[in-house]
């Protein structure tokens, strides 16, 4: 008797990821690679899918069974999942947050420091060779101080002069490579700590 | 149900959907829909005759193909798979 074939199929968490990630480039805001191939590692013939993307120089997309990615650029460099919180907080955020703390820490000069970043990112927002997502990112981060106190996005917002929404999608971004965590229940956000702090 | 497709920019560039059962041991694909000609193509499978010739299943882009494919996968498999059966 037939059975169907359920590991691969409906509600599991790597079809979630694949629909997620095919709604994301409609909207383009995917975080995979532009050329990208998607394949579920599961497949008897994901090596096929693999070699042929690599021969069309696209990037592939491994799909886990538990709905984790892992991208294999064709000139054979891996990266790993750039969705989920925390797994890149100790490459990414310490060194940046270390520097942020560092300017931050500075007796009396903590408030001039502030606006003095604040001042310079409200200015190369005016440069069009630079990148205004990047800048606004470090904007949100330049707000918070060495107490890393825990702000709402409407406070961000307000402070930035930004839409909620924007802010939103800049939060949760910082968010997903670490840089930012959480509050459980407050939804509050701050800067991740640093190890060791 | 095997997913797996290619994007370039905003858009879907090829796919490939398709539902497979368990038969001993070996797994059968009972239908398939693909964007690899550039349209949204769908092939029926029979237990007897299987793969049948393709049929145009959506006029639109083959990014609303190939959500329209996981859908009707997801919603009719059960009955996909009871024709493979029948024929």
């Amino acid at each position: 008797m037939a059975k169907s074939v359920t590991s691969e199929g409906r509600g599991s968490a790597a079809m979630r990821t694949m629909k997620t990630a095919v709604e994301l480039a409609i909207l383009e805001r995917s975080p995979y690679p532009e050329k990208a191939a998607f394949v579920n590692l599961e497949e008897p013939n994901a090596s096929d899918v693999i070699d042929r993307a690599i021969e069309e120089d696209r990037a592939v997309v491994l799909v886990a069974a538990d709905g984790s990615t892992r991208t294999l650029f064709s000139e054979g460099r891996l990266e790993n999942d750039l969705r989920a919180p925390g797994k890149h907080a100790d490459a990414i955020s310490n060194p940046l947050l270390e520097a942020l703390d560092k300017a931050y820490g500075l007796p009396g000069k903590d408030r001039d420091l502030r606006e003095a970043v604040r001042g310079t990112l409200e200015e190369a927002l005016d440069d069009p060779q630079l990148s205004a997502s990047l800048l606004r990112g470090l904007a949100i981060l330049s707000t918070y101080g060495p107490d890393r106190s825990w702000r709402t996005i409407i406070d961000l917002a307000q402070e930035l002069g930004m839409a909620p929404s924007t802010t939103h999608r800049y939060v949760k971004t910082l968010r997903a490579v670490g840089l930012l965590e959480q509050h459980p229940s407050t939804r509050e956000y701050r800067p991740t700590a640093l190890s060791g702090h | 149900m095997s997913v797996r497709f290619a994007t370039e920019r905003r858009d879907v560039v090829d796919y490939s959907i398709v539902l497979l059962v368990e038969r001993d041991g070996l797994r059968v694909t009972v239908r398939l829909y693909d964007g690899a000609h550039g349209k949204n193509e769908l092939h029926r499978y029979t237990e007897q005759g299987g793969k049948q010739p393709a049929e145009v299943f959506c006029r639109d882009t083959l990014g609303v193909g190939m959500r329209m494919a996981i859908d009707e996968i997801e919603r009719g498999y059960e009955a996909m798979i009871e024709s493979w059966l029948s024929r």
